[in-house]
C-alpha cells in the first residue's frame, strides 16, 4: 500500500502545536481593549501598593527589613511583578467550562492530543508575557534607572530566566490538574484562585521569603513557588548563587515530572468518568 | 416605601433561591469556604510578617491593622453574599445575557447585581465577624452604645462603597466591551484596600476616599471605630460616598440605555 | 394599536478580521469594520389580540425586530412603540405587560427547579401568591409538566425546558408576548402541545402574540396573519388564510420512477410548460411537481406517458414550498407567477 506518510506522533504534536498557536495569539489579541487590560496591566499592582508599605516602614535610609533596605526592596519587588506576569494565569486555561459545557467530548473524536491545545494557551502566554515583561523592562530602565534592578551577570540573567520558565510551566501544570477535577466537582473557580493566591504568598510575590520567619521560610524553599518567583529574582540580583540555581531547577525538575505524571492519571480517570457519564 | 418593599421582598426571594441553588452544590459551599479563609489567613500572615519587622505601618500599629483587617474581611464578604454576579457583567454584556433586565420591571441595577445570593459567604461573613470583634477586643477602651452605633455606621459605609463600586467599575465593560476592564478595576481597587491608605502619598490618598473611594472600605470604617477620624469627618465622609453613589447609579442607568443586546 | 414600527431600520458594526498570523498584527493595530443592516425602513402595525407569524432565512431580521420592538435594544432610525410608547423608553407599568421567550436562550435560573424560577418571577412581576399558585397548576396542567416544576431546569428535556420558558412567561398574564423560535428542536408531541397552548391563550385571554419559526407547521397552525422578512425588509404582510387559499390552488405530485427508466431531462420541459407544471424537485429516482389543481387530470396520463412510474402521491401543495420560493426569489407572494420554474 502506498500514499503519504503519516507523521509521527511528535511531529503531529508540534505542529498542531503551532497552528493552536497562531490561533490563540489572534484570540488573544481580538478585543484589543481586553488585550491591554488583561496582558499588560495584570499583575502590576500589588507589587506597587507593596512599594508604599515598605516605603512607610523603612523611613531612614538606614532601615532595614531582614537583608533588604528601601532600595533593594523596590529591585526585588520589581522583579518579582516581572517574575510573576511571566507565569501561567490561572485565568487563561478555562478548561473547566469546556469540561462543564460539554466541549471536551469534540475533542475526543478527533485524532490528536487535547494536551497539545492546553500547552499551545501556555505557549501563548509565554511569548506575550514575554515581549510585555521586556517593554516594560526596557521604559523602567529608560525612565527609572536609578531604581532599576540590574542583573549580576549574564550568566544570572540567563539562570532566572531559565528558573521562571521552569516554575511557569509547573504552575501551568497546577492550573491543568486544578481545572481537571471539573470531572468530579461542580464549581472549581474558587480552588483556582486559592491556588492563585496562595501561591503568590508562597512565592513571596509581595513579601520577599527571606523575611519570613525561619520555620516558614525553610518550608517554603522545599515548594516550587519559592523557585519560580523569588529565588529567580535573588538570583537576578546575585543575592543566591549557582548552587541555589542548580538546587532549583531540581525541585522544579522534579515537580514537573510529579505533576506531569499526576496530569496524566487524572486526565485518562476524568475522562473515562466523562465518557462513562454519557456526556 | 412600595418600591423599597417591593426590591426587599425580591432580595429575600434571591437568599431563597441561592440557599436552594447551593444545596444543589454541596463541594462548591465547602471549597469557597476553605478559599476565603485561606484568602484571610495570607492576609493576616502578611501583615503579622511586616510587624515582626516594625511597630507601625503608616501610623497604624498592630492591633489597630487587626481592626482594619476587620472590617477589609467584613466588607469582602458582604461583597461575596450580595455582589458576586458583578464579577460577570463583562462576559454577560458581551453574550447579551442582559436582554432580561429591560424587559422585567423593577431597578436594573438592583435586580442584577444582587441577584447571586451566596449562602457559603455567610460563613465567612461571621468568620469575619469574629476576627473583627476578637480585634476590636484588643482595642483599650470598654464597650458603649455610642461604640455600637459607630460599628454598624461604619459598617454600612463600608457595605454601601462596595455596592458603588461594583457597580462604577462595571460602566466601563459598556465602554469598551470584553476588556474585563470591570474586573481589573476592582482586583486594583481591592488591592489598593488591603492596606490602610495612609501608606500613600496625600494627593493619591484624596483620590482614594473621594472620587474612588477604595478608602470607605476598610480604612475609613477602622478609622471612624478607632478613633482615627473624629464622628464630623465620618458624617462628611458619609455624605459624600452616599451622594457619590447616586450619582453612580444614575450614570450606570444611563449608559445601560445604549446596550445593544448582542446585536454589535 | 398595541405595536408599531414606522420606518425603523437597525443597524450594526461587524469587525473584519483577517486570516493567518499576518492577520493577527493587522487585526489589532488596523481594524476595518462594516455597518450591517439588520432591519430597514420596517412598517408594521399590530393591533391587540393578533397572532402573528414572524418568519424570514437566517440572517432575516426576525430576531433583530422583536427586540427592537421590545425595547431590548433601540431603532437606529424610524421609530418602534409598543403601548404606545417608545419601546426603548418602556416603564414598568408597560413591562408588566410584556414578555419574551427566546428559543435559544433560557430566561429562567439554569440552576432552579422550574418553580423556584416561578417564584422568583412572582416577586418580579408581583403577583398575588393564591393567583400565582392557580396560574402554575393550570400551565402545567395543560402543558404536561406538573410532575417536572420540582426538578432543576438544566436536568429537564429540552421540550420540558420549552414549556417551562413559556409558563414563566404567561405567569403575569402579558397583553403581549414574544416568542421567538420556541419550538427550535422539539420533537412533535411538545411542538403540538406549545402550539394548542399558545392558540388557546390567545383566544382566552385576547393575548397578543408574535411568534417567530423556521417551521412552517408552527404558523399554519396558530397563526391568522404572517409576515415574512427577508434581508431586513418586510416582504409580505398579510393573511395566512388568503395565502394558503393561493397554494392550495396547486397540487404537488410526488412520482417514483422504475429503476433503470428514463428519468428527468431538461428536454421535457417543454412538454409540462402549457399546463403551469413546474419541477420543484429531482433525484435519481424521484421527482416533484407542482401543477394547478385544474390540470392534475390532464398532467398524471402525461407523466404515465413520459416516465416508467412505479409510484405516484397527490397532495395538497404545501405552504412551505411557497415559503421557499418566496425566500429564494425575494419576490413577494403576489409577484410571484404560479407557474415560475424554480431557480
Amino acid at each position: 500500500m502506498s500514499g503519504a506518510a503519516v507523521p509521527s506522533a511528535l511531529v503531529r504534536d508540534l505542529r498542531l502545536l503551532v497552528v493552536a498557536l497562531v490561533y490563540e495569539l489572534r484570540k488573544v489579541t481580538t478585543w484589543r481593549a481586553g488585550f491591554v487590560v488583561r496582558e499588560l496591566m495584570r499583575g502590576m499592582w500589588r507589587p506597587v501598593v507593596m512599594i508604599f508599605v515598605y516605603a512607610t516602614i523603612l523611613v531612614q535610609p538606614t532601615d532595614r527589613l531582614g537583608s533588604y533596605d528601601f532600595r533593594g526592596l523596590v529591585a526585588y519587588l520589581i522583579l518579582a511583578a516581572s517574575f510573576e506576569k511571566l507565569l501561567f494565569h490561572q485565568r487563561g486555561l478555562d478548561l473547566s467550562d469546556q469540561i462543564f459545557q460539554g466541549y471536551v467530548t469534540k475533542y475526543l473524536t478527533m485524532p490528536l492530543r487535547f494536551f497539545v491545545l492546553a500547552l499551545a494557551r501556555f505557549a501563548q502566554h509565554v511569548l506575550i508575557q514575554g515581549g510585555v515583561v521586556v517593554l516594560l523592562w526596557s521604559a523602567g530602565a529608560l525612565l527609572l534607572p536609578q531604581w532599576w534592578p540590574q542583573p549580576a551577570s549574564a550568566l544570572a540573567l540567563v539562570e532566572a530566566a531559565l528558573l521562571v520558565l521552569l516554575g511557569s510551566y509547573c504552575y501551568f501544570l497546577t492550573c491543568f490538574l486544578v481545572n481537571a477535577l471539573a470531572f468530579w466537582l461542580d464549581v472549581v473557580w474558587t480552588l483556582s484562585a486559592m491556588t492563585s493566591f496562595v501561591f503568590s504568598f508562597c512565592a513571596g510575590v509581595l513579601v520577599p521569603v527571606s523575611v519570613m520567619p525561619a520555620a516558614l521560610r525553610d518550608t517554603l524553599q522545599w515548594l516550587f513557588p519559592y523557585w519560580a518567583v523569588n529565588a529567580p529574582a535573588e538570583v537576578f540580583l546575585g543575592r543566591l548563587g549557582h548552587a541555589d540555581f542548580l538546587r532549583g531547577i531540581v525541585v522544579l525538575g522534579l515537580t514537573a515530572v510529579v505533576l506531569e505524571l499526576v496530569r496524566q492519571v487524572l486526565w485518562r480517570r476524568g475522562l473515562a468518568r466523562y465518557v462513562g457519564a454519557g456526556m | 416605601m412600595g418600591a423599597l418593599l417591593h426590591h426587599l421582598r425580591l432580595a429575600r426571594e434571591f437568599a431563597r433561591v441561592g440557599v436552594i441553588r447551593k444545596s444543589q452544590f454541596r463541594v462548591e459551599f465547602l471549597t469557597q469556604v476553605v478559599m476565603d479563609t485561606a484568602w484571610y489567613l495570607v492576609h493576616i500572615v502578611t501583615f503579622e510578617i511586616l510587624y515582626g519587622h516594625t511597630d507601625s505601618i503608616a501610623g497604624w500599629d498592630r492591633p489597630q491593622v487587626r481592626v482594619f483587617l476587620g472590617f477589609l474581611f467584613l466588607s469582602d464578604a458582604f461583597w461575596m453574599i450580595w455582589l458576586g454576579q458583578s464579577w460577570h457583567f463583562g462576559r454577560e454584556l458581551k453574550d447579551g445575557v442582559l436582554d432580561s433586565l429591560r424587559l422585567r420591571p423593577g431597578s436594573p441595577i438592583f435586580v442584577y447585581f444582587f441577584q447571586r445570593f451566596s449562602l457559603e459567604a455567610c460563613i465567612n461573613g461571621l468568620m469575619a465577624a469574629g476576627w473583627l470583634g476578637w480585634a476590636l477586643s484588643g482595642i483599650e477602651g470598654s464597650f458603649s452604645v455610642g461604640g455600637l452605633v459607630l460599628l454598624l455606621w461604619a459598617l454600612a459605609l463600608s457595605f454601601w462603597t462596595r455596592t458603588v463600586l461594583s457597580v462604577l467599575f462595571t460602566i466601563a465593560e459598556f465602554r469598551a466591551i470584553n476588556s474585563d476592564l470591570s474586573n481589573v478595576a476592582w482586583e486594583v481597587s481591592m488591592t489598593l484596600s488591603d492596606r490602610p491608605v495612609d501608606v500613600f502619598p496625600l494627593r493619591f490618598r484624596q483620590l482614594l476616599t473621594s472620587f474612588i473611594p477604595v478608602a470607605a472600605l476598610s480604612t475609613l470604617p477602622a478609622a471612624l471605630v478607632l478613633g482615627r477620624i473624629t464622628p464630623l469627618e465620618g458624617v462628611l465622609h458619609s455624605a459624600w460616598i452616599f451622594v457619590l453613589g447616586l450619582g453612580v447609579f444614575a450614570w450606570w442607568k444611563r449608559s445601560f440605555r445604549g446596550y445593544t443586546s448582542a446585536l454589535g | 394599536m398595541l405595536i408599531r414600527m414606522a420606518d425603523a431600520g437597525k443597524t450594526f458594526r461587524v469587525w473584519r478580521r483577517k486570516e493567518g498570523f499576518k492577520g493577527f498584527f493587522a487585526n489589532f493595530v488596523a481594524r476595518e469594520w462594516t455597518q450591517v443592516t439588520a432591519l430597514a425602513n420596517v412598517n408594521l402595525e399590530i393591533r391587540r389580540g393578533e397572532f402573528v407569524g414572524l418568519i424570514g432565512a437566517n440572517g432575516a431580521g426576525k430576531t433583530t425586530l422583536i427586540k427592537c420592538v421590545s425595547g431590548i435594544t433601540p431603532v437606529s432610525s424610524g421609530s418602534a412603540t409598543l403601548f404606545g410608547v417608545d419601546s426603548f423608553a418602556l416603564g414598568d407599568g408597560e413591562k408588566r405587560r410584556l414578555a419574551l421567550v427566546m428559543g435559544q436562550r433560557s430566561q429562567l435560573w439554569w440552576d432552579l427547579p422550574a418553580i423556584d424560577s416561578f417564584r422568583l418571577l412572582r416577586e418580579i412581576y408581583s403577583i398575588p401568591r393564591d393567583v400565582f399558585e392557580r396560574r402554575v397548576e393550570e400551565a402545567a396542567k395543560r402543558l404536561v409538566v406538573t410532575e417536572k416544576l420540582q426538578r432543576q431546569l438544566r436536568q429537564l428535556s429540552l421540550g420540558e425546558r420549552m414549556k417551562m420558558e413559556i409558563i414563566g412567561a404567561f405567569l403575569h398574564e402579558p397583553d403581549v408576548v414574544f416568542l421567538d423560535e420556541p419550538t427550535i428542536g422539539l420533537d412533535l408531541v411538545s411542538r403540538e402541545t406549545i402550539r394548542r397552548y399558545l392558540v388557546e391563550l390567545n383566544r382566552e385571554r385576547g393575548a397578543t402574540i408574535v411568534l417567530t419559526s423556521h417551521d412552517m407547521e408552527d404558523i399554519e397552525e396558530t397563526c391568522r396573519r404572517l409576515v415574512i422578512l427577508r434581508q431586513g425588509r418586510v416582504l409580505f404582510d398579510g393573511d395566512l388564510v388568503g395565502l394558503k387559499a393561493r397554494v392550495y390552488d396547486r397540487r404537488s405530485i410526488e412520482v417514483h420512477l422504475e429503476p433503470s427508466s428514463r428519468t428527468w431531462d431538461e428536454s421535457l420541459a417543454p412538454r409540462l410548460a402549457p399546463l403551469g407544471a413546474t419541477l420543484e424537485r429531482s433525484a435519481p429516482l424521484t421527482l416533484l411537481f407542482s401543477v394547478p389543481a385544474a390540470n392534475v387530470q390532464t398532467f398524471v396520463p402525461l407523466l404515465f406517458e413520459l416516465f416508467q412510474i412505479r409510484d405516484l402521491a397527490i397532495e395538497r401543495h404545501p405552504l412551505e414550498l411557497l415559503i421557499r420560493q418566496i425566500f429564494q426569489s425575494g419576490q413577494a407572494p403576489a409577484q410571484l407567477s404560479s407557474g415560475e420554474p424554480k431557480a
